[in-house]
Formats: structure tokens, sequence, C-alpha cells
């Protein structure tokens, strides 16, 4: 078993590892409402695909790994099989696990990520597992996905209105005690996490920072440090003219409007405009609308920010 | 009798038709001593029943004004409409002996206001209250008066956006309420407009200053009243409609209110050739989801400000759902493309918009579903903007 942990990447649990409820206490609302309809769920019925949406490190494949060992521990009429959406080409490629042709137990695919196959495959191939899914006592799908694609909201889309949709909540603050240990000081937790997604990964990632620094100054270079390279190949990858526009919202520091960066960066309307639209749909920056027209624009990162402050 | 068929402005006289039940109700709690606030979506008849209520009154010798604030937008406006109404339907009292010199000073203001501009001094503060306070000591309240108050808070909510504005809409609230809240008083208010004065005071921590009011509620016409509605136009334009088309028509814009009837039976009318017929009624239904005539629905969303986006993407969706959608499925929609930790906003964002539209009579709820409430609205909404 490869028990690397980087700072940047958790490795997901492997299905062969127990897991302890108490260290997996989040997300119990959903993993109590799938796992009760799972144990309900008649047999001879088509039964109801569920999604899970978290971003990443909110702990989607956790909670997956848990149904799989609930279910594998506790409901004897279900087979869970667990499946990682990265393999996934195909609707072929997720049937060749239903092997069981036991009429008493029913499969229950657990597929984490299933974007890869949503993002991979076509409307007819998609067609082709909503056939096989709408059959009384085909296997129940329970899957996991990073965000709420048009093909589970697109009024043609195959899978149209088929999920039961679940949301993972962002951690409170109060949360984060379940990640780390009493003597984390609190104070630097909270403000490394306003840089960082409210996940228990973040958490764990920041609890790691605080154990290697000293102070709360050196948590947030060390913090910039981790993500350097992950933020410098972002803002590689833009083309000049976004840099540009980065460069003088950073520079205002709260904030600025399309006036403030005409002046800044002394080009027209028409040059800075759309980029900023491009920037908005991409979701680098918000614009909040202070009025009906204009608005102020912000990096919509606070670590990408911090980092853009730093570095440009 | 003959209907004319007015499509737009409110409608008087004889071109008023039904709401009998509405009327004695009405009636009713006006005579009981209630002010009331008329909450109904856009185009259902809310200024035409008002002004249906004044002429009820003024046959009961009541003393009626109707004040139309959408023709102002600032304070000053506000008080110059208030103060010409009053003086024209005689509400101020008149000088006598013993008066205090400010308040014959401004009922002299006053009469100057009915002949010609006079400044109104709302500079400071303490100048606009003491006005006020005198203006509130200067109505009659020993003789029945019936006072509606049209788009009220149209005007409020763009007066809430100019400099000093909540302040001022504060002070107006608060004086309207202390003129319903003088002892004894026998002047009562109709408020009537098509944004939700709830909805707009309570965003503004000022429900406190409508919680005496009476909701009254008006919707479609009934069934009969429809029918009798779309014969009696039939008639005062000599056109001939057999009772099966008459349901025909009733049943496709099956929400039955006056402006849809109106605007269907002018269509009906254009191609009129001796008689009508269920085809006939189907080319009028689709030119009017073509034509210009429900552009008012989409256009009045840019009052919802930073709602209009949210409001729109749910219009867009329900116009493709005839059935209507379940909340939880346009709360997905809406997160498409999002990322998952903003359900929460979104959420809130989806219920702040589904109440307003409903409150509006853009969409129906049915348990959890959403649906358009007008069919017409519905399929005009999918050919303009989804189509």
């Amino acid at each position: 078993m490869n028990k690397n942990v980087t700072i940047l990447h958790q490795v997901p649990l492997s299905l062969d590892e127990s897991i302890k409820e108490s260290i997996v206490a989040i997300n119990n609302d959903i993993f109590t409402s799938v796992f009760n309809y799972l144990q309900k769920e008649d047999n001879n019925k088509i039964a109801q695909p569920n999604l899970i949406i978290g971003e990443s490190g909110s702990g989607k494949t956790t909670l997956l790994k848990r149904l799989y060992f609930s279910i594998e521990n506790s409901v004897k009429h279900l087979k869970p099989v667990f499946i990682d959406g990265k393999s996934l080409f195909s609707t072929d490629d997720i049937w060749k696990h239903y092997s069981l042709r036991d009429d008493s137990i029913r499969i229950v695919f657990l597929i984490d990520n299933i974007e890869y196959y949503f993002e991979r495959t076509d409307n007819s191939e998609q067609y082709n597992l909503r056939g096989k899914l709408n059959k009384a006592g085909a296997p129940v799908l329970i899957a996991t996905c990073n965000k709420v694609l048009p093909a589970f909201t697109d009024y043609g889309a195959a899978f149209f209105e088929g999920f039961k949709i679940s949301y993972i909540a962002p951690l409170a603050a109060i949360d984060y005690d379940l990640f780390v240990s009493p003597a984390t000081d609190k104070s630097r937790l909270g403000n490394l996490m306003s840089y960082l997604p409210k996940t228990p990964r973040s958490v764990q990632i920041a609890a790691k920072i605080i154990n290697d620094s000293t102070d709360s100054e050196t948590d947030i270079m060390l913090l910039t440090d981790y993500f350097s390279s992950y933020y410098q190949a972002k803002y590689d990858g833009y083309v000049a003219q976004i840099q540009r526009i980065l460069s003088a919202i950073v520079k205002a520091g709260n904030g600025v409007s399309l006036q403030d960066i005409r002046k800044m960066t002394g080009q027209e309307n028409g040059k800075i405009s759309p980029y900023l639209k491009l920037m908005a749909d991409q979701k680098i920056i918000n614009k909040t609308s202070k009025t009906q027209r204009g608005g102020i624009y912000t990096v919509a990162d606070p670590l990408f920010k911090l980092w853009l402050r730093n570095n440009v | 009798m003959c209907i004319s068929n007015k499509i737009g402005p409110p409608v008087e006289g004889d071109d008023f038709f039904g709401r009998e039940k509405e009327i004695r109700q009405a009636n009713r709690l006006l005579d009981g001593g209630h002010s009331l606030l008329l909450s109904a979506p856009r185009r259902i008849g809310k200024s035409s029943f008002a002004k249906r209520l004044i002429d009820e009154k003024k046959g009961q010798n009541w003393k009626c004004v109707y004040i139309d604030l959408e023709e102002t937008t600032t304070e000053e406006g506000f008080l110059r409409l208030v103060i010409e109404a009053f003086s024209k339907n005689r509400i101020w009292k008149q000088v006598v002996e013993g008066m205090s010199k400010g308040l014959s000073s401004v009922l002299e203001k006053i009469d100057k206001i009915s002949l010609g501009p006079v400044e109104l001094n709302l500079a400071k503060n303490e100048d606009r209250e003491r006005l006020y306070k005198n203006l509130k000591d200067l109505v009659r309240h020993d003789e029945n008066t019936f006072i509606v108050v049209d788009e009220l808070t149209l005007f409020l909510s763009v007066l809430n956006k100019k400099e000093d504005g909540s302040e001022k809409v504060a002070f107006i609230l608060n004086w309207l309420r202390s003129l319903r809240q003088v002892s004894k008083t026998k002047v009562q208010w109709l408020f009537c407009g098509s944004v939700g004065l709830r909805n707009f005071t309570a965003a503004l921590n000022l429900g406190y200053t409508i919680n005496d009011l009476m909701e009254f509620s008006l919707d479609e016409l009934s069934r009969d009243e429809a029918a009798g509605l779309l014969l009696g136009l039939c008639k005062s334009e000599d056109v001939e409609m057999v009772d099966e088309v008459v349901e025909y028509t009733l049943n496709r814009l099956y929400w039955n209110i006056p402006y849809f009837i109106q605007i269907i039976f002018s269509k009906l009318v254009e191609d009129y050739d001796g008689k009508i017929t269920q085809e006939d009624v189907d080319i009028a239904y689709r030119k009017l989801c073509s034509e210009n005539f429900l552009t008012t629905w989409s256009e009045r969303l840019v009052e919802y400000r930073e709602y209009e986006v949210p409001a729109r993407q749910v219009l867009k969706l329900l116009s493709v759902r005839p059935a209507g959608m379940e909340r939880e499925s346009i709360l997905n929609s809406l997160m498409t493309g999002q990322e998952p930790t903003k359900v929460g906003i979104v959420d809130y964002t989806l219920s702040k918009v589904l109440e307003m539209l409903e409150n509006d009579g853009y969409i129906i709820r049915k348990d959890t579903f959403r649906a358009f409430r007008s069919p017409l609205l519905r399929d005009y909404w999918f050919d303009r903007f989804v189509q």
C-alpha cells in the first residue's frame, strides 16, 4: 500500500483500509440519506441514481468509500463495486463491472469523479447507460462529481433530471477541529484558511504548515511557496492581456473598476472589456455590481491574489 | 351595456366587467374601518379595480382620491401629488379662527401649489418634519374618505436608490402610517401596485409601517366572468363567437385575466370575417406569442436588479417545461458549471427569485413544482428567449 502523502495531494483511502467513523464525521447527512435509501431500495424496481457534488478535497471519495464499506459490511442484498471515473471512456467501461447474475443480489456502482465519463462520452453513449440502468433490478448508480454538468441539467441530455443531487457544503470554522490536533493554533489556522477552499484537505494542509512553521508570517510564506509552481504555471498560461489586467487589479488592493483599469493600463475600453468578461466567465475574477452599470473587479482566488501581489 | 376593448390603461365605467364578489368584499372591509393593501400580479386589473371601488364609494357619498405615484420619482413630486389631489377633493381642513399660524401658512401654501409652482422647503430635516406634521394635522378625519395610492412601491423603490433615499422612504411610510393611526379617523386607504410592498418594506426593516393594512388579493376572473367579458367584447364589436369557441379561447389562455382576454380578442377582431373558429383562436394566440404585447413582462424584470439574471434563467428553464419543474431541479440547473460551494448562495437567490416571480404572477407553485402561470406567457417566453 502506498503511504506516501504529499502536502498537496492526500491519496484517497484504499479499499482495503478500514475507515473509522470518527475521522469522517463530516457529510453525515448525505451518507445517511444515501445509505438509508440503499437499504430500503426494492431489488425489483428501477433504482434512483444519486449524485454527490463537491469540490476537490471536500471528501467525496472518502464518502463513497465509506458507503462501500458500510454496504459490504451490513447490507446483504447489495454488492458494492467501486469505480474510479478516470478509468471510464465508454459505457462498456462501466458495464464490464456488472458480472453478477444472482437475482437476489443487486450491484451498486460507486463511481468516483463521474465527470470523466460524462466529459468523454456523447449523448448517445449516455442514453445507452441510462437504458441499461432504467431496468428493474439493474445496478444502482451512486456517483461523485466536482460540479453540476450540463449533462445533468440540459433538457436534451440523457440524464436530464436523472440524478438525485446532493451538495457537500463547505466546512464551517467550527468543523476545522475535526481534522487538527487540539494543540493547533486556531487563529493561525483561521488565517491560513481564509486563503484556501473550506475543505478537509485544505484544513490538513494548513495544519501541516502550522506544524512546520514558527509564526503566522512564515505560515503565509510557506503557503504561497507550496502553491507557487501551480500559480506560476497558471499565470504563464494566460495571454499577455489577461496578465496585464491581473497586474492592474492586484495593484489596486480592494478591487478596481473598468475606468481604473483603463487609467492604469492606458488602454481603451474596447481592449479591456472583452477580456474582463472572459476572465469573469472563467472565474479568474469576480465582478461585484455596485450599480446597474459598471462594477468592481477582484481576483477570485484569494491565494492567487496573494501570489500575484508577491510575484507580479 | 357596451364594453370598449381598452388594452393597457385602467378601465372605468361600463368598460369594467365582473369582480362583483371582490367589490363586495372590499366594500365590507372599508366600511368596517380597514385600510387595504391590494397585492396582485401585474396586468391583473388592480388600477381598474381601485377605480371601480372609487365609483362605488362616490355613490355612497364618500370623498375619494386617486393618487398615481408612477408619475413621480422624487419626494417633492410625491408631496405635490398628494397636496394637489387632497386640495382637489377637499380633504384639507379650512382656515378657522384659532388655527395656529404654522397651519394657516401651510394652508396658504397648499392653495398656491394648486395654482402653480411653489417651493417646498425640504432641505433641512426639521423643516421637512414640520411640513409633514402640519400636513398631517390638516387632513380632515371626520368625513368618510377613500384614498387610493397606486404604485407606491414602485415610487419608493426609485426614491430608495437616491441620496438619503432610505431615510426618505422610512419617513414617508411612517407618515402614511401616522395618518391611518389617527383616532376615530373616517379616512380609509387602499395601496396597490404590482411590486410587493410587503417584500419591499421587509427588506428595509420597515415592515411595521404597514402591519395595520389588511391584505386583499385579486386573481384571475371567474370562469363565468371571463366568458361574460369575452362575450361582452364580442357584442360591442358586433362579432359572433359561439359558446364552444369562447370555452376554447378561455381554455387556451388558461389564466383568464382581463388583459389576456382583451389582447386575444383584439387579434381575433383584426382578421374577423364573419365567424370566429378554433383555428382563428390558435392563429391569434400564436400572433400574441410573436408580437410585442407581452414585452413589458420581460422589460419589468429590470426592477429585480441583482435578481434579474437568475429570474431570467428560471423563466427560461420553465418556458421549456410546460408541466413545470421541481424546485430541486431548478436549483441543479442554476448550479450547472458553478463551484459546488456556492450552492448556499444560489439556493438563497433561488428562494428570493421564486417568491418574486410568484408574487408578480409569472409563475405558480403547485406542491414542489413551479410552472408558468400563463401558457400564453410561457409560449411567448419560449418563442422569444429560447427558440
